[in-house]
């Protein structure tokens, strides 16, 4: 199980160049815009903030490629 | 040019949009999401598709799963239209972020009633207290006795978040009469078990690839939209989108009109942004102001129409430009048959809500601001409520609560008000219209210290509620105060809240009159009960009838039910037998719209075994009075559970046991505990406690029993019954007969009048027998008998020891031998006849005289030994038997007997006993 009072690193990688009006829909994340890949990167509290910010992937009609847990520290 | 104005205005009658609506009734969003006339934009025939749909319907379930856009609802409402089968087909849109079971299943009984189905089974779902398990069982039932078939449409099922409701959705797949088929469109694949229809064959799946526009379907959609493109530029088009339909569409939007489209497909196909992304910018910035401006600033709604349009843009003409969109296919789709409402796919309302927070942030609280007074403006509470808290207006929000919440709740259930309830911030229950409302939630719910802080808050803040809604905001808090009153059994407290009930409600505003209405019906029901509980059974009495006549007026069948089963319980007072009736009412509304797990519930059950164990129908009474403790919750109004378990203890110790029965009484007294204020029916119980230990031969704890009450309720008919029964296990009749002096004199007040009454009068038959005055034993009985007879009280001759008096008692001097011989028959085991059955046509009412001398027919005495008892002539007597047989329609005096015992004028033959 997630330790709740933890919060985790996550990068999303999304296909494609989202423009500053999708960016705005993640305001908990930061993005990296390359010419072929977006990827949102940030702290998120839980499973279910990982899982809202994918349902608004979902929503948005987006390309979900990859989702990556980033940080393993040892709290 | 945009696109707008390539389109020819499909609808010429914009008038239907601005014309009033009935007004009558408070609307909830659901009411409105009946879709069965479809318009599918710029239809493309995807033969293949179809026909696959088609199988589908035959087979059962069919599951369209692909992500957004990928132009599901638009195949399926194409579909439904190429094969004509709209009059069959009952679509429903989930809400976004759907949560509330009750109301999902609502929209899709809405959409169904639009079908051959009738509309028997809004009853079902428009419950306060839904049961879902209840409304899938009744609408399985009603599917399964149709006629034809019926597609019922899922659409964005995706958005259903009720792990219940989903559960429901399972349940109703698996009990899929064969009429019914169901098709599920979705963005993911729902958490249902689809997978054993997908092994049986029943399953149809559309997904992602199989919706994927190719490039023959990608040339019709455009040459739709007046747009031929070369091939080459096509196959880009088509690479470049995936065949994704969303990204098709917008392309044909943003091509519309242009000279340079070989160019623009080019440079989209060189772009790396997203397609949607990209595309959307392209078709909002080629649009006309006014165009663009009302996509992004009713982005924010959930449906639109023309009027709210212009509101929230400041400008006239919206609905031409909503109409105008959905023949361009662009972003909205009408979801009424008259093209008023219109909704956006949803995911184009989030990209042009992306849009609209990017480009003018600050205007997003004054738009949501503005919907809500519109909504509110135009009846439509839930979506102003909405709104108002979306626009952080939590002052506005919460006297929109204040003033709408109780008939919201009445129309929609609690949980939706729940569900409204939610989003407030902890600083917005400073509201003292809010904080009155949640006060009465938290007593349904029920958290009593909750509740009282609530109603604290909302009396100190009283003062800042607005003359005009404070005669409103005084009767919600007094019905929250004597709602909590009643779970806390502080019934003298609670009484005190009666006037601002009682106001007039002429006093408000005529459009409040039906909020008013159901506001002064759940009062006066709250007033009874209270009441009622209380021990001041003729007010109880007259404020249930009052609310149970204005609920059945202002169609609440709720809060009618509610009223009914207390007043049977005031009414019972004086004739249970039209108490049980009440009763009997209460039970088929309840029956009728599924609340059988309602708090209610119980206490009506247990009203009717009562009074069916007090009239001798004990095997009759058992179903029920199992039933109601198999219904009672753990979090009852202490005075349901009383009555509950006390009918059972009467039950019981009809039946002769005894040990049961002093446990029921037990229970009984055990709950007084947590009562502030004693229940009435505590004096009772104690009574019959100490009867049956007595019974028991435990005296000794059946003296302790009595004494544990105070001291003035030794006084009571009840308490002397009881010591005299003491007195009588100890062979002291001449003791039993002075405790009973008072009853007979009728000096002593009693709890259940006739009960009490009755049975002092077969305790001092057998105190008189047993002092050898069979004389006085005999006259007791035989008024025992009379008071009896009129309600049939036959359990009161199992529990007391009378059987040999009974059998001794003489017959031909007795007018109640067929009472008589009916006791003797449930003693030896048998059940009475039904003593009111209004199945046996309409007869002229006997006369009180006639009555008398129809009593004395079943016996073997004479016209003038009748008329020595009756102290009438013989020429008297004779006259009445004449109009007997004349009003019975009988010749015979036998006759005259057999047809008054079906008709339950008299009790049934005794049958042949041991």
């Amino acid at each position: 199980m997630e330790d709740e009072q933890k919060r985790t690193r996550y990068e999303i990688h999304l296909r494609g160049f989202l423009s500053d009006a999708l960016i705005g829909a993640f305001p908990e994340l930061r993005a990296r815009r390359g010419p072929h890949e977006t990827v949102l990167v940030g702290e998120l509290a839980d499973q279910a903030a990982l899982h809202g910010a994918i349902g608004r992937v979902e929503a948005l009609g987006l390309e979900l490629l990859e989702v990556r847990r980033v940080d393993r520290r040892k709290g | 040019m945009g696109v707008i104005e390539r389109h020819q205005p499909a609808d010429p009658a914009p008038t239907a949009a601005l014309a009033p609506r009935p007004r009558a009734t408070i609307r909830t969003m659901g009411a409105l999401d009946r879709t069965s006339v479809v318009r599918p934009p710029s239809l493309v025939a995807r033969p293949a598709l179809f026909e696959r749909l088609s199988a589908g319907l035959d087979a059962g379930v069919t599951l369209l799963s692909a992500p957004a856009g990928s132009g599901k609802t638009v195949l399926l409402r194409s579909w439904i239209e190429a094969e004509g089968l709209g009059e069959r087909a009952a679509w429903v849109s989930v809400e976004r972020d759907e949560r509330n079971p009750q109301h999902f299943w609502r929209s899709a009984v809405d959409a169904l009633s639009g079908t051959h189905l009738d509309g028997s089974l809004e009853n079902v779902v428009a419950a306060p207290q839904f049961d879902g398990a209840v409304a899938i069982e009744r609408l399985v039932a009603a599917l399964g006795s149709l006629d034809e078939s019926v597609l019922l449409v899922i659409d964005d099922l995706h958005e259903l978040r009720s792990p219940e409701a989903l559960t429901q959705l399972e349940t109703l797949l698996d009990r899929r009469p064969q009429q019914l088929a169901v098709m599920l469109s979705t963005r993911h694949d729902p958490a249902i078990g689809l997978h054993r229809y997908r092994l049986s064959g029943e399953l149809t799946e559309l997904r992602a690839s199989d919706l994927r526009f190719q490039r023959d379907d990608a040339r019709q959609l455009l040459s739709a939209a007046g747009i031929d493109l070369p091939a080459t530029a096509l196959d880009a088009l088509v690479a470049r989108t995936e065949g994704w339909a969303a990204g098709l569409r917008l392309a044909a939007l943003s091509l519309a009109g242009r000279a340079d489209a070989e160019r623009f497909v080019a440079e989209f196909s060189g772009s790396e942004r997203t397609v949607a992304d990209y595309l959307m910018a392209e078709v909002l910035q080629r649009q006309p102001e006014p165009v663009r401006g009302l996509l992004l600033r009713t982005s924010i709604l959930e449906r639109v129409n023309g009027p709210l349009a212009d509101r929230l843009v400041g400008a006239p003409g919206s609905e031409r430009i909503l109409l105008e969109l959905e023949d361009a296919g662009a972003f909205v789709v009408s979801i009424d048959p008259d093209r008023v409402w219109f909704r956006y796919h949803q995911m184009f309302a989030d990209l042009l809500r992306l849009e609209l927070r990017r480009s003018e942030p600050d205007s997003i609280p004054n738009l949501h601001r503005a919907a809500a007074e519109w909504f509110e403006a135009h009846d439509f509470p839930t979506e102003a409520i909405r709104h108002a808290q979306a626009a952080g207006d939590w002052q506005y929000a919460g006297e929109l609560i204040g003033q709408y919440g109780f008939s919201l709740a009445l129309d929609g259930g609690f949980a939706t008000m729940r569900a409204l309830l939610e989003p407030f911030p902890a600083d917005a229950f400073a509201n003292p219209e809010l904080a009155a409302f949640l006060a009465y939630g938290e007593v349904i719910r029920p958290s009593l210290d909750t509740a009282a802080s609530y109603i604290a808050l909302a009396e100190r803040h009283a003062s800042e509620v607005p003359e005009e809604r404070r005669q409103r905001f005084d009767a919600m808090l007094a019905t929250a105060r004597l709602t909590l009153a009643r779970w806390r059994g502080d019934y003298a407290a609670a009484v005190s809240e009666v006037p601002p009930l009682l106001a007039p409600s002429e006093a408000l505003r005529a459009g409040d009159i039906r909020l008013g209405n159901d506001l002064r019906a759940v009062a006066l029901m709250s007033l009874g009960i209270v009441e009622l509980w209380a021990g001041a059974g003729d007010d109880a009495e007259q404020h249930l009838r009052e609310g149970a006549e204005l609920a059945r007026r202002v169609g609440r069948p709720y809060v009618e039910q509610g009223c009914l089963a207390h007043l049977a319980l005031a009414v019972g007072r004086h004739s249970i037998t039209a108490g049980r009736a009440l009763a009997a009412e209460a039970l088929e509304i309840i029956d009728k719209y599924g609340w059988q797990s309602e708090p209610i519930t119980p206490l009506v059950l247990a009203t009717i075994g009562l009074v069916d164990a007090m009239q001798g129908r004990l095997a009759e009474a058992a179903p029920n009075l199992d039933r109601a403790l198999e219904l009672l919750r753990p979090d009852a109004e202490p005075a349901k559970e009383i009555l509950v378990r006390y009918a059972r203890g009467v039950h019981l110790l009809g039946q002769a046991r005894l040990a049961d029965a002093s446990a029921a009484f037990a229970d009984t007294l055990r709950l007084q505990a947590s009562l502030i204020d004693p229940d009435p029916l505590e004096i009772a119980a104690r009574a019959l406690e100490a009867q049956t230990l007595a019974r028991l031969g435990d005296l000794e704890g059946a003296r302790a029993a009595l004494a544990t009450g105070p001291r003035e309720e030794s006084e009571y008919a009840e308490t002397r019954v009881a010591t005299a029964a003491i007195h009588l296990a100890e062979q002291n009749a001449t003791a039993a007969t002075a405790a009973l002096g008072p009853v007979l004199a009728d000096s002593s007040p009693a709890i259940i009048h006739d009960f009490a009454l009755i049975q002092a009068r077969l305790l001092d038959a057998l105190a008189r027998d047993a002092l050898g005055d069979a004389r006085a034993a005999e006259d007791d009985l035989e008024r025992a008998l009379d008071l009896a007879e009129r309600e049939g009280l036959i359990v009161l001759f199992l529990i007391t020891p009378v059987r040999d008096l009974l059998e001794r008692h003489p017959r031909h001097r007795t007018a109640h031998a067929a009472l008589l011989d009916a006791i003797l028959d449930v003693q030896a085991g048998a059940a009475p006849q039904p003593r009111d059955r209004d199945d046996a046509g309409p007869i002229e009412e006997l006369t009180e005289s006639e009555i008398r001398v129809l009593r004395y027919l079943p016996s073997n005495l004479s016209a003038p030994e009748i008329a020595s008892e009756v102290f009438l002539s013989t020429s008297t007597v004779k006259t009445h038997m004449r109009h007997i047989y004349e009003k019975l329609g009988v010749h015979k005096r036998t006759e005259a007997v057999e047809r008054a015992r079906d008709l339950g004028l008299l009790a049934p033959a005794h049958r042949s006993r041991h």
